[in-house]
């Protein structure tokens, strides 16, 4: 029986004493990772969690969570990350949607319909209880909450299979091993971030948990000091780390030998810069969503000969291109991008209907319009939701534009993506008011509503919003509304 | 040691970092992580913002060596930008 738990339990009896974790000053050996695991799971057992159920995790990047997300699937349970951000009316939503029987928060929170307890109240307790681990290949691993395209979270219900299959696929393609010291920037609540975890199981290697990306600095200071060989990034991370801090990660040369990048797309510039930069790191940039994680990778050295493509499949995936009757296409012609593979999701967690759209009989279809050439790469043209993608973390205008109607003087609002130097995007609210809405109340209006990366960075008021005969936003007129605009405040 | 002008331009930084409108303000020994909101992004707009009132890039030491409210204040003072009175 194979699963990542037990993948992880045998680099644990391989190499007790190499070390698992580190976070700030502390760090974790295999074998200690091991015991907290199975301490923490006992003790999540008697809190009443058991082999089905759901357990919400929310919290920043410290080792408790990694202890909790394995000691979950130790008991057969389900995790279900959450951002540590995640405002409280979200956070008992999504516990209430997942059914969640535990939810494991760092903040003290109201409201939640499940028992709450602290992460460190959790992982410290002082039982010497063990057990034996329950987890199946079939059996559901994680639920991952996504930005659906209407502003509606989708859970995405991943097997241990799915996991294991992912984890096995990045390991493969991007070449790392139990010598590997990674620094992981990366909020591990998020699919990205989750996915390093996830390697680290198969690899056996180190992995260096930083709490974000902050200014760039305290990251860079970390792959120097640890003299890690390998980073996980986000692309606007590397955009603030070059802005903050220049060509220093150069110096890192000579020890960082593989980088993996995704949720977003790199800009030609800083792409450019990173392979100058680093001219003998493998620079792994990643194609993939939540519900097929990872489907695509492109090397920057070696494709560098073809610019603009996300790549090719990673091992033991496939990329077809359909059309809209679901039919496969040729090499060359457009449509819509599907995806096979042993990651692919299940299912959307109680959203029969979402899920038999997700799927064609050929694959999951992602929603993106692309093609692939002769020789196997893959070109996306476009996409087909609406989503704005904020330095690697997606928001449904929907969602923003239903809040901003409840905000007094607002008769009508859309939102579309800005770009932005740093984040690729971000959200710009165009306005239709009564009377002049300034930034600062916007932002005041949403922070305790959703999350930072979602509150617009620009307002922009103007005379309508531009709508087709059946209500639906017109979303690229509105990106060319500047001859209705009044004022602009950024 | 006394700073003088020195409460509104920290102030006026944070307040543009965060992106609110609040005038309250963190006592120097304030940690930058407990100041609500203060995320990422937030903290790059921080730099900027000091970089901006400094006319002057930050080393990334400078950046990293920013832990609390005090460390803007002395940094400020260091590059001549605020008026030190002993």
């Amino acid at each position: 029986m194979e699963t990542l738990l037990h993948q992880l339990l045998t680099v644990a009896r391989n190499q007790p004493d190499r070390i698992a974790l580190r976070c700030g000053a502390e760090s974790v050996r295999y074998d200690d990772f091991r015991a907290r695991i199975f301490t923490t799971a006992a003790h999540l057992r008697t809190l009443g969690l058991g082999e089905g159920d759901r357990l919400l995790i929310c919290g920043g990047n410290t080792l408790a969570i990694p202890v909790l997300y394995f000691a979950v699937h130790a008991l057969g349970a389900v995790a279900v990350p959450v951002s540590p951000d995640t405002p409280e009316s979200v956070l008992a939503a999504l516990a209430s949607d997942a059914e969640a029987r535990l939810a494991v928060v760092e903040k003290p929170v109201t409201g939640m319909p499940c028992p709450v307890v602290s992460p460190k109240t959790v992982t410290a307790a002082a039982t010497k209880d063990e057990i034996e681990p329950l987890c199946r290949p079939d059996a559901i691993a994680d639920l991952l909450y996504t930005t659906g395209t209407t502003g509606r979270k989708k859970g995405v219900v991943l097997t241990q299979a799915n996991v294991l299959a992912a984890a096995r696929n990045i390991t493969e393609f991007v070449g790392n091993g139990p010598d590997d010291v990674e620094v992981v920037p990366l909020p591990l609540s998020h699919s990205f971030g989750l996915g390093r975890l996830r390697c680290m199981a198969v690899a056996g290697n180190t992995l260096v948990l930083e709490p974000g990306v902050g200014t760039g600095a305290t990251v860079v200071r970390r792959i120097l000091d640890t003299r890690a060989t390998g980073l996980a990034l986000v692309p606007a991370g590397f955009d603030i780390v070059r802005r903050m801090t220049g060509d220093v990660l150069g110096q890192a040369r000579d020890h960082l030998r593989y980088i993996e990048i995704g949720s977003a797309p790199m800009k030609t510039e800083t792409r450019q810069w990173l392979t100058e930069l680093l001219p003998q790191t493998r620079i792994c940039h990643h194609y993939g969503l939540t519900e097929a994680s990872r489907a695509a990778f492109t090397e920057y050295h070696s494709d560098a000969h073809k610019l603009g493509t996300v790549g090719r499949p990673a091992p033991n995936v496939e990329i077809l291109v359909c059309n809209e009757k679901g039919s496969r296409l040729p090499a060359g012609e457009t449509g819509e991008v599907v995806v096979r593979g042993g990651m692919v999701m299940q299912e959307y967690w109680k959203q029969p209907e979402l899920t038999e759209k997700a799927f064609c009989s050929e694959g999951l279809k992602t929603g993106d319009i692309g093609y692939v050439d002769a020789d196997g790469y893959l070109f996306l043209l476009g996409r087909r939701s609406d989503l704005i993608n904020v330095g690697g973390r997606k928001v449904a205008p929907d969602e923003i534009e239903d809040l901003l109607r409840q905000l007094d003087g607002v008769k009508d609002v859309g939102c579309v993506g800005e770009p932005d130097e740093l984040l690729g995007e971000c959200v710009k609210a165009y306005l239709v008011a009564d009377r002049e809405i300034r930034r600062s109340e916007v932002v005041a209006f949403l922070r305790t509503r959703v999350e930072e990366c979602k509150i617009p960075q620009v307002i922009e008021r103007i005379a309508c919003i531009p709508r087709t005969n059946s209500g639906k936003i017109q979303r690229q007129m509105l990106r060319n509304a500047k001859e209705v605009a009044w004022t602009s405040e950024r | 040691m006394y700073l003088s002008m020195a409460e509104d331009t920290v102030i006026e930084i944070l307040r543009n970092a965060l992106q609110t409108e609040d005038d309250s303000a963190p006592s120097d020994a304030t940690r930058l992580d407990e100041i609500p909101n203060l995320d990422s992004m937030a903290r790059v707009r921080m730099v900027l913002e000091i970089e901006r009132v400094l006319d002057d890039r930050l080393s990334m030491d400078e950046i990293i060596g920013i832990e609390t409210v005090g460390h803007i204040r002395t940094l400020l003072a260091a590059k001549g930008k605020l008026q030190v009175e002993g």
